[in-house]
């Protein structure tokens, strides 16, 4: 029998691959944003600028404040250099209830920030406020949520079951946020799929396997920085903070109300920052260098580190802190939401405050539960002490101890190791440095 | 007894014992053919297998033969006078033998069903055993240490058991195929039992092999990497990846036919497909369209089962069971129907 013209097939082979190869060609890259040495250079003098009350800088809006936790970016993000992390003394500390009726009682929002400091006493935020049987305090230590009735001895805040929820955040570093922001939505969400498919399609809601989850926002972009992985941009992230952390109003978000006084309303509607300041500061962040790996440079440290990044791999530390995330390398993280388990909850939301549930009864969202937490990336680690989220673990060893739930098996085969081996693999962290 | 002989069209023929050597004519094809004896009088030439009744008949007179001192004495049972039982049973209407109905090849796309309706319950013990061997390798992988580090019981235990599975999916493979195989020939829908001969399914596991490395590998690699790396997936992305799969399916469903059909692996490449694809015309939507699916939803449901296999183990595996047996039913409908046509459309 004579076969059909190889035209047919050519045609067909076109029509089967046509679209698919449209589709590959218009796949978003890594893109990285260019910057202005201008903006740049516009952006370092607002990051380090310490911002007041009624500030010029702050164009139509009221400056800082009212509440707020810094006068400027530099005062938390400076350790090894301006940019980088901030110890305990700069920790946020975030509240969330448990229901909207105990909050809309009380008429404070759901979820947000404990201001630190305010501009007159009279605006100045504290615990008994949220909850009356909590200390007449606005920053409490690490210490002394553990101290608070209710809490776990293993866990730095009072418990879930409260009424109140508290928590804390420790500040984290810019270096390389320019390379985070410029990794496309489709490659972390091929880390998820790539968790799921390694681990027999398990859930990413279980706290047995290390299989996470990309936080999906409510504009469908995936989440990129926050310890809770709440913001999909650079641009974003830098907005929520000067409006959460310095009460500088932004177009991108508005600067929140004290909720010692849930009347409070704004003298001047407008934003204390225009778009193009926010940009300025953007484009500083994004200037600002990668962390390195210093790899001693011969003899038996260099062999202990060599070996230490291998010993990483083959506990399993690596199944979330990867080394290389798109073109990324040197990341060691997932970039996706990991349930750590109990004793590491933190609830409440740095963002600004979610409107209240129309109806309790209602299946809760696809946001971050209280226990999952976005994989830091380990560049820079052996720089950023303290760790974990809220700075709880003052060394290395200590936080690899404190994992929990998803982080429990690399925890258990880390305790496995003999001592010569611990030693390695702590070794290979110090060597992940500031720029 | 009838000399049951195969003419070279394919048609099954039968003749008196009387008709022995002697030649005859096929009343399909009307060639002339030869009607062998049953005792081969020359190598090469053997008789159609015997049927359970003729086996039967064969035994009970090699047992009277055996026992002539039954009959040289006769003092026997059989000639004692009847007992007064005996006597009330004779006059009692005796059943009629069983006969075991012959069915003839499928004449509608409808008695294609009864080849599976038949052999369910092997399909339902393939479809047991290998969503018991699926769970329990899923399961126990993830407790399983690195390779690079675990021992050699560690992985020799999980090592066999995947071998297991694999020499399990081959037979029920196998038995899937003999659907196909046994259309191809011209023969009715019986119940079927794999052969415990290696050979059988291992040389129908080969051809499913080169059948999916002929073509649709590449289309199946294709759309794994479009799944990964393509982010959230819009509509378009859900068309693009149907679309990949019911090439994959098609062509693989075609190519195992058409290296059925004359027992070649060369008859894997898409010329041969093509042509195929002309012979069944119409009837090529089938393969197309019905058969990715019918393909496409049962491997989505055998990953949404292993999904809930984590959380809910007896609802998970219980789902993967049905996934599997619909999965294996639903392949011999389309194998057998495929091969039904292909009889009806001979190769020229």
């Amino acid at each position: 029998m004579k076969g059909p013209h190889w035209g047919w097939y050519l045609l067909i082979g076109i029509v089967a691959l046509a679209p698919v190869g449209v589709r590959l060609w218009s796949w978003p890259g890594f893109k990285r944003q260019a910057l202005d040495p201008q903006m740049v250079q516009a952006g370092q003098t607002l990051f380090e600028h310490k911002w007041k009350a009624n500030d010029p800088l702050a164009g139509g809006g009221d400056g800082l404040g009212p509440v707020f936790n810094a006068a400027s970016c530099a005062e938390c993000h400076n350790q090894k250099g301006i940019g980088g992390a901030g110890g305990l003394a700069h920790n946020v500390t975030t509240y969330v209830f448990r229901n909207d009726g105990v909050a809309i009682g009380r008429g404070v929002p759901r979820e947000g920030v404990v201001h630190a400091r305010a501009v007159n006493d009279r605006l100045q935020e504290k615990l008994n406020q949220l909850q009356p049987d909590l200390p007449q305090t606005s920053q409490p230590s690490l210490s002394q949520l553990v101290s608070l009735s209710g809490s776990r001895r293993d866990n730095h805040c009072n418990t879930i079951q409260q009424d109140v929820h508290l928590s804390q955040r420790n500040t984290p570093a810019l270096w390389g946020a320019n390379l985070i922001d410029a990794i496309p939505d489709r490659m972390i969400i091929a880390n998820e799929r790539k968790e799921r498919l390694r681990w027999g399609m398990a859930p990413a809601k279980g706290e047995e396997l290390p299989v996470g989850r990309a936080l999906r926002l409510a504009d469908g972009r995936i989440g990129h920085f926050g310890w809770k992985a709440q913001s999909a941009s650079l641009s974003d992230f830098v907005q929520a903070a000067c409006a959460n952390e310095l009460g500088l109003g932004n177009p991108g978000q508005a600067q929140p109300r004290p909720f010692s006084i849930p009347s409070y309303s704004y003298k001047q509607p407008s934003s204390d920052l225009t778009l193009e300041q926010c940009d300025q500061i953007t484009s500083f962040v994004a200037s600002l260098p990668r962390p390195v790996e210093r790899l001693p440079e011969e003899g038996l440290m260099r062999n202990n580190t060599i070996e230490g990044k291998m010993l990483f791999s083959k506990i399993g530390c690596a199944d979330c802190h990867q080394p290389k995330v798109g073109d990324v390398d040197g990341l060691y993280s997932d970039l996706l939401l990991h349930d750590m388990g109990q004793p590491l909850e933190g609830g409440g939301s740095y963002n600004e405050p979610l409107p209240s549930r129309p109806d309790p009864n209602k299946p809760p969202s696809d946001g971050p539960n209280p226990g999952e937490w976005r994989t830091p990336p380990l560049w820079g680690v052996a720089d950023s002490a303290p760790y974990l989220h809220d700075g709880r673990a003052p060394t290395l060893e200590k936080a690899i101890e404190m994992h929990g739930g998803q982080g429990t098996r690399a925890a258990r085969n880390f305790a496995s190791l003999n001592k010569v081996q611990q030693d390695q693999v702590i070794a290979f962290l110090w060597t992940l440095r500031a720029p | 007894m009838s000399i049951k002989f195969i003419c070279s069209c394919g048609k099954h023929l039968r003749a008196r014992d009387e008709m022995a050597a002697r030649r005859s004519m096929c009343p399909r094809c009307g060639a002339p053919v030869g009607i062998p004896s049953m005792r081969p009088t020359h190598a090469g030439t053997i008789a159609a297998p015997l049927t359970p009744q003729e086996r039967r008949r064969l035994n009970r007179e090699k047992q009277d033969r055996e026992e002539p001192d039954a009959v040289e004495t006769g003092i026997t049972s059989s000639l004692a006078l009847p007992t007064r039982s005996e006597a009330i049973l004779d006059k009692l209407p005796r059943p009629a033998p069983k006969v075991r109905r012959r069915r003839h090849l499928e004449q509608r796309w409808s008695q294609c069903l009864t080849y599976p309706i038949l052999n369910w319950k092997v399909f339902f013990c393939f479809a047991f055993v290998l969503s018991v061997f699926t769970a329990s390798l899923i399961l126990s992988f993830q407790k399983l240490p690195p390779f690079s580090e675990a021992t050699r019981e560690d992985w020799v235990v999980w090592l066999i058991a995947a071998g297991i599975l694999g020499v399990i999916a081959t037979y029920a493979y196998a038995t899937v195929e003999c659907a196909l195989a046994s259309a191809l020939a011209g023969q009715g829908p019986a119940p079927c039992w794999p052969s415990l001969r290696a050979a059988f399914p291992l040389k129908s596991a080969l051809r499913c092999l080169v059948c999916f490395l002929a073509g649709p590998v590449l289309l199946v690699a294709l759309a794994a990497y479009y799944w990964l790396y393509g982010g959230d997936l819009e509509a378009l992305d859900g068309l693009i990846l149907t679309e990949l799969g019911v090439f994959t399916v098609a062509y693989w469903f075609l190519s195992v036919v058409s290296t059925n059909e004359r027992n070649r692996l060369r008859d894997a490449n898409p010329m041969r497909v093509a042509q195929l694809v002309q012979r069944l015309s119409y009837r090529a939507v089938v393969p197309v369209l019905i058969a990715p699916a019918l393909v496409i939803p049962h491997v989505l449901g055998g990953l949404f089962a292993l999904n809930i296999l984590h959380q809910q183990f007896f609802s998970g595996w219980l789902l993967l069971t049905v996934c599997w047996w619909s999965g294996i039913f639903w392949a011999a409908f389309l194998f057998r129907l495929l091969g039904v046509w292909c009889y009806r459309a001979p190769l020229r």
